[in-house]
């Protein structure tokens, strides 16, 4: 047997009370997409026992709530619900790309962004977004909930502080881009479709009102360290600068040399180094674009 | 494990099955629901073969657990028409040849119904978007996105016109909708996985994991033991022969004494369930002398290379030699070297190979996919000592082949465990295992000398091929015959030297994969060729025009050709359609 | 920055086993009703030829294709074939099937001259009917001539049995010979494009034109070309098995890839018809040629685009990127 039992929970208390009572034997899933590929591959777990988390109600939906501050997202929002959603595409726009090129359509009917990032992996098409929207998961226990920074979350390949065998996440909120503000994702993969990345590199920016300088810029990028990676000095070194090419360029030239990405069966460790230039540099200049300010090379 | 009943509406009507805990939609559909459109393509939701629509929503059904649909609907292929009534998409499959193997067919469908039903008049791109987690091997999907706007189209009323100009008479060159169209849109052909009988068995195979070992012992004792597991064999048990091969015997169906790459079968279980067999292999231990191995085929060559059978590492060398090469290189005004080096390629047919043999009467029945229904009956009734006459090989529908299902796979061990145990036994590779196991396409290390006068004609070719083939023969002798014939690609050449090679290590097994030796050669003498007219200041078009074969040319064979030539019109026709640059050759 | 390029490249193929008999057997039956049955054991792996040799028996007997079985799963009942393999089916079976449906039209026609007082070589079989060339008014239907022959208990069977024309096994020491009675000829031009920066390669278009003799079933034909360019297209791009101390690191469809409908375009293919006279209806194969100059092609595109010469498939976006870096170092 893969796994023990299979239970469908039907509220956050439900899930909480089993967790608790099941004593580190259960764990939350939720779409599964991940975890059942990984569950199978394993030797069987006759102890086991999984939550289905997927059809809570509280914990699925996309809301903009206390007056416009969060742009909130359930847990278990499929990645297909949030490629379709307006009000990501129009707010937190790297997330609904990221959802929208992940797996592919069967997989997205079914996969939830908190799956994909509680899988923890540096190169997760939710989690990267998330983490350059600056994003925060709600983690939820019997002994209470806190909101943590996505950044937080991860400790190594695969392991977030999030213990599926006690807590779950919930929800996710982050800042919508503004007005002067807008996000975009980048992706390399070895081939158009279905397959997972060479590389992922979001950007969020915000302007200035006149639009001519930086006045805050996000960029994440995935897999080019062992967790999901924030380029925190190009951000702060972009921050308050004149919005040139000149500027775009060495941010993106400094952004390759801090990122360590390793040798794999998706691509070399150099060329993934030589293309977080590139993707950075594409990143910015097309949020640029779509605010309106036109740059040349 | 306990059973639980579930409910759950299939295909508008309301259904009940018994699942345990871990049972997936697609096994619940399978194997209870006797539905067995959506097919196990890998196991593991990376291929889309077992796409069923969830409240009308495509899913991975091989990792979908089944508890999740309860009281949900879902709709299978069988679902969506039958002979009688076919849905338009199933209709249009047909209509436009989007329809090979019709193993990806069901779930390609769904994934097109649940589109139109979104979105009723998608781009092509918008097709191609829904469709990309249907894998398809056969059809390269023009015609699938093609079939499913025919589709859109009708669903919308407008009419729909095929515009074929063909005859209305008589039978040749007419796009007659191919025979087996209907079952494979309604989710009704039987591919070999779909075939469930009473007292059936489930086999696995225990492989090595060693590229190059000596087996010093096998003890499967403590597997004698498990009640559900019917038998366990080893290469003493096969009453007839234990070597095969498609054209040198030097395959066991189980390793005697030694295995030469990883995926090289040792022993065989037969038990009650799949699960239950593949956990018995992991109670027999093998103790193994582990033993040098080599892998590169030029290092495979060499003096003093370790040496993967009897014979020496050099199974096939074959040798062309026309006119006089010195002579050739001499004359030439140009010459081109260039070094290549091709890829081992994988069939990835999207049906991995399977096979459910059953004794009948006193005769070996084997239904299973495969390309040589009658090599994979001789080979069987040598491995049962049965007269050929009395060995039934029935071929399955089969989902593609392409040079990979030629070779034996699963039936001999589907095949001895029936015969041993006389029940009917059933064994379905998993997607690994077909990959570890079965042939590839031979990765060639090329090394090519073109000489050319300076008018651009082709005057000496030196070419020296050396064919990885693996741990064992299979199609190798014959990939590298046929691959020096066709070294030069379609042209004229009076002097030519080639040496091509099929070389043992203990690397996956070289074999029969399309084209044979001719998609690894091409991208180095279409190269050259370029390169030549680049030098001479022709087109790549004028330099082809030059010297393509025509009536009265002699082959690197030095066989004339008289009829039949089509190779002008062909490149005539490509640039007619296709090359944006002017040219005015053919007139 | 994206830079395009177009490039071509040709092929020829030999059908059938090179140097080597690899013959095929059929029998066939036709009822008294006029439909056929077609036995031969030619295992259809999704090309289409359980069709393809149907419309050839039909063709050769005058029946509609409609009225053929084709039976071919059954080494019980069907004999031998060979292998579907080498693109020979519709080769080397189809003259086999031919053959043996000649054996059992010339009963027909036999039966058919003698009832209508005709000469054997006025006569022709068309569209279930056995009419006089010269006069088609005149004629009976096949099943009339059936019935006509049940009645005197004669059964209409033909057995037939065809391995290609390779008379001249190759020599050992120089290779020379005649190792196919038969050719397939083929060139395919790809429009690609190059992201000079990434190194990616898209393949925007590709024009596939194949002689295949004589297309039974035209509409199968294309479906083999583009399987086949599109097989050529992954191999290109991104198909490798990677193997290393003989232990495959990829062995699944998360890491072996082969193209989604997103990574080929529309493939435009063009039959074209050169008739090969020891074929079937001037038929010759297709299985494989159209997957052998696919990926030349693209590379020929990379170079017309970018300039640089990829010596190893596949041509991944990291290859090309580091062959344009190399050459942006050279000053190319």
């Amino acid at each position: 047997m893969y796994w023990g039992k299979y239970k469908v929970m039907k509220s956050i208390e439900e899930t909480l009370e089993c967790l608790e009572s099941l004593h580190g034997k259960a764990r939350v899933i939720a779409g599964g997409t991940d975890l059942v590929v990984q569950l199978l591959e394993k030797e069987p777990e006759n102890g086991l026992t999984l939550l289905d988390i997927s059809s809570i109600p509280k914990i699925r939906g996309i809301e903009v709530v206390e007056e416009g501050k969060w742009i909130q997202v359930g847990a278990a929002t499929t990645m297909a619900e949030l490629a379709d959603s307006r009000i990501i595409n129009n707010y937190g726009r790297a997330l609904a790309l990221g959802a929208s090129w992940m797996g592919a359509p069967q997989i997205r009917n079914v996969a939830t962004i908190g799956g994909n990032v509680v899988n923890a992996q540096p190169a997760a098409d939710g989690t990267i977004p998330l983490l350059a929207l600056e994003a925060e998961a709600k983690i939820v226990s019997i002994q209470g909930e806190k909101w943590k920074t996505l950044e937080e979350l991860f400790l190594d390949i695969g392991q977030s502080i999030v213990n599926p065998t006690k807590e779950m996440v919930t929800q996710f909120r982050f800042r919508p881009t503004g007005e002067r503000g807008n996000s975009s994702l980048q992706r390399l993969a070895k081939r158009k479709a279905f397959t997972l990345p060479t590389l992922l590199v979001a950007v969020r920016v915000a302007l200035d009102k006149r639009k001519r300088f930086f006045e805050q810029v996000r960029i994440a990028a995935g897999p080019v360290a062992r967790t999901p990676w924030r380029a925190r000095d190009v951000e702060d070194s972009l921050s308050g600068t004149q919005v040139t090419y000149t500027a775009i360029k060495k941010a993106a030239t400094q952004a390759k040399l801090a990122a360590h990405p390793r040798d794999s069966l998706r691509g070399g460790a150099e060329y993934r180094r030589d293309m977080v230039e590139i993707l950075v540099k594409r990143g910015l200049m097309e949020c640029l674009n779509l605010l309106g300010v036109s740059i040349h090379e | 494990m306990n059973k639980r009943r579930i409910q759950l509406t299939v295909n508008d009507l309301i259904r009940e099955a018994w699942i345990s805990e871990d049972t997936m939609l697609l096994d619940l559909i399978r194997d209870q629901l006797g539905l067995t459109g959506a097919k196990r393509g890998c196991g593991k939701g990376e291929c889309g073969a077992c796409t069923v629509l969830v409240d009308g929503l495509p899913i991975m059904s091989c990792i979908y657990p089944a508890i999740k649909v309860e009281g949900r609907s879902i709709l299978t292929i069988e679902g969506l028409g039958d002979q009688k009534r076919l849905h338009p998409l199933q209709k249009k499959f047909i209509e436009r040849g989007a329809v090979q193997c019709g193993f990806c067919t069901p779930g390609l469908i769904l994934s097109s119904k649940a589109l139109l039903d979104k979105n009723p008049q998608p781009s092509e791109y918008e097709i191609r978007l829904a469709i990309s987690g249907n894998l398809c091997r056969c059809t390269g999907y023009t015609k699938v996105v093609e079939a499913i706007e025919a589709s859109a189209d009708e669903l919308m009323g407008k009419m729909a016109s095929i515009e074929r100009q063909e005859p209305t008479t008589g039978s040749i060159g007419r796009s007659v909708i191919r025979v087996d169209g209907i079952p494979k849109v309604t989710g009704k052909a039987i591919f070999a996985d779909d075939i469930y009988m009473p007292n059936m068995l489930f086999t696995s195979v225990l492989r090595s994991p060693h590229p190059c070992a000596h087996i010093v012992s096998i003890d499967y004792s403590e597997v004698k033991k498990l009640p559900e597991v019917r038998a366990i064999l080893t290469a003493k048990d096969i009453p007839g022969s234990n070597r095969y091969g498609v054209i040198v015997k030097d395959q066991q169906y189980l390793a005697e004494e030694r295995v030469r790459f990883v995926g090289d079968p040792i022993a065989v279980v037969a038990a009650e369930t799949k699960e239950l067999a593949r956990k018995a292999l992991k109670k027999i231990h093998v103790d193994y002398k582990i033993l040098p191995a080599v892998f590169d085929p030029e290092e495979a060559m060499e003096p003093g290379a370790p040496q993967v059978h009897q014979n020496g590492n050099i199974l096939h060398h074959r040798k062309i030699r026309k006119g006089n090469i010195e002579d050739g290189f001499d004359k030439a005004d140009i010459i081109i070297e260039k070094s290549f080096r091709s890829q081992t390629a994988e069939h990835a047919y999207i049906e991995p190979e399977a096979a459910i043999a059953y004794m009948d009467h006193g005769q070996m029945v084997v239904h299973c996919c495969t390309q040589a229904p009658h090599y994979t009956r001789s080979e069987i009734a040598g491995m049962l000592r049965s007269p050929i006459s009395k060995v039934r090989i029935i071929q399955a529908t089969t989902g593609g082949g392409f040079g990979g299902k030629a070779d034996l796979s699963a039936q001999p061990y589907a095949a001895l465990c029936s015969y041993i145990t006389g029940q009917p036994v059933k064994y379905v590779l998993t997607r690994e295992e077909s990959i570890f196991s079965t042939t590839k396409r031979h990765a060639f290390n090329l090394y090519y000398k073109f000489g050319a006068t300076k008018e651009g004609k082709l005057i000496a070719a030196r070419v020296v091929i050396i064919g990885n083939t693996g741990a064992y023969a299979s199609f190798g002798p014959a990939v590298l015959t046929r691959s020096a014939t066709m070294a030069l690609g379609p042209y004229d050449c009076p002097n030519v030297h080639i040496d091509a090679y099929a070389i043992y290590t203990n690397y996956p097994i070289g074999g029969a994969m399309r084209g044979f030796g001719a998609p690894q050669m091409a991208p180095c003498h279409e190269a050259i060729m370029d390169e030549i007219g680049r030098k001479c200041g022709l087109s790549p078009i004028e330099i082809r025009r030059r010297n393509m074969l025509h009536p009265g040319s002699a082959t690197v064979t030095n066989q004339i050709l008289e009829h039949g030539i089509g190779a002008l019109k062909t490149l005539e026709e490509a640039v007619r359609l296709g090359w944006p640059f002017s040219y005015e050759g053919f007139v | 920055m994206k830079k395009r390029g177009w490039g071509v490249a040709c092929t020829y193929f030999g059908m059938g086993n090179t140097a080597k008999p690899n013959p095929s057997s059929a029998f066939v039956e036709v009822c008294e009703d006029g439909s056929a049955i077609v036995l031969c054991g030619v295992a259809d792996i999704g090309q289409g030829s359980d069709t393809a040799l149907g419309q050839i028996a039909a063709e050769t007997l005058g029946i509609s294709p409609e009225r053929v079985n084709v039976v071919s799963k059954d080494t019980m009942v069907a004999p031998e074939a060979g292998i579907t393999s080498a693109s020979r089916q519709t080769y080397v079976s189809g003259n086999a099937i031919r053959f043996a449906a000649e054996q059992a039209k010339k009963i027909l026609l036999k039966e058919a001259a003698e009832y209508m007082e005709e000469n054997l070589i006025d006569l022709e079989s068309k569209d279930n009917r056995i009419f006089v060339k010269e006069n088609p008014g005149k004629y009976l239907t096949i099943e009339e001539v059936c019935t006509r022959l049940r009645k005197r208990g004669i059964l209409v069977t033909g057995t037939g049995t065809y391995t290609p024309p390779t008379p001249e096994a190759l020599d050992p020491e120089t290779g020379l010979g005649i190792p196919y009675g038969a050719y397939s000829y083929g060139t395919q031009i790809a429009e690609v494009e190059v992201d000079t920066e990434t190194g990616e390669v898209a393949v925007l278009n590709l024009i596939a034109a194949h002689d295949v003799g004589q297309a039974i079933n035209p509409m199968a034909v294309e479906g083999q070309i583009e399987g086949g360019v599109g097989q050529g297209v992954g191999y290109a791009l991104m198909e490798e098995m990677i193997v290393e101390n003989g232990i495959i690191q990829n062995p699944s469809f998360s890491s072996y890839l082969i193209p989604t409908s997103l990574d080929i375009p529309q493939i435009t293919s063009i039959i074209v018809e050169e008739p090969e006279p020891t074929g079937p209806f001037g038929a010759k194969g297709t299985g494989e040629p159209p997957s052998c100059p696919t990926a030349a092609a693209i590379i020929n595109g990379i170079y017309d685009a970018v300039g640089v010469h990829i010596t190893s498939t596949p041509v991944t976006a990291e290859k090309v990127y580091k062959a344009l870096k190399q050459k942006g170092k050279e000053g190319g």
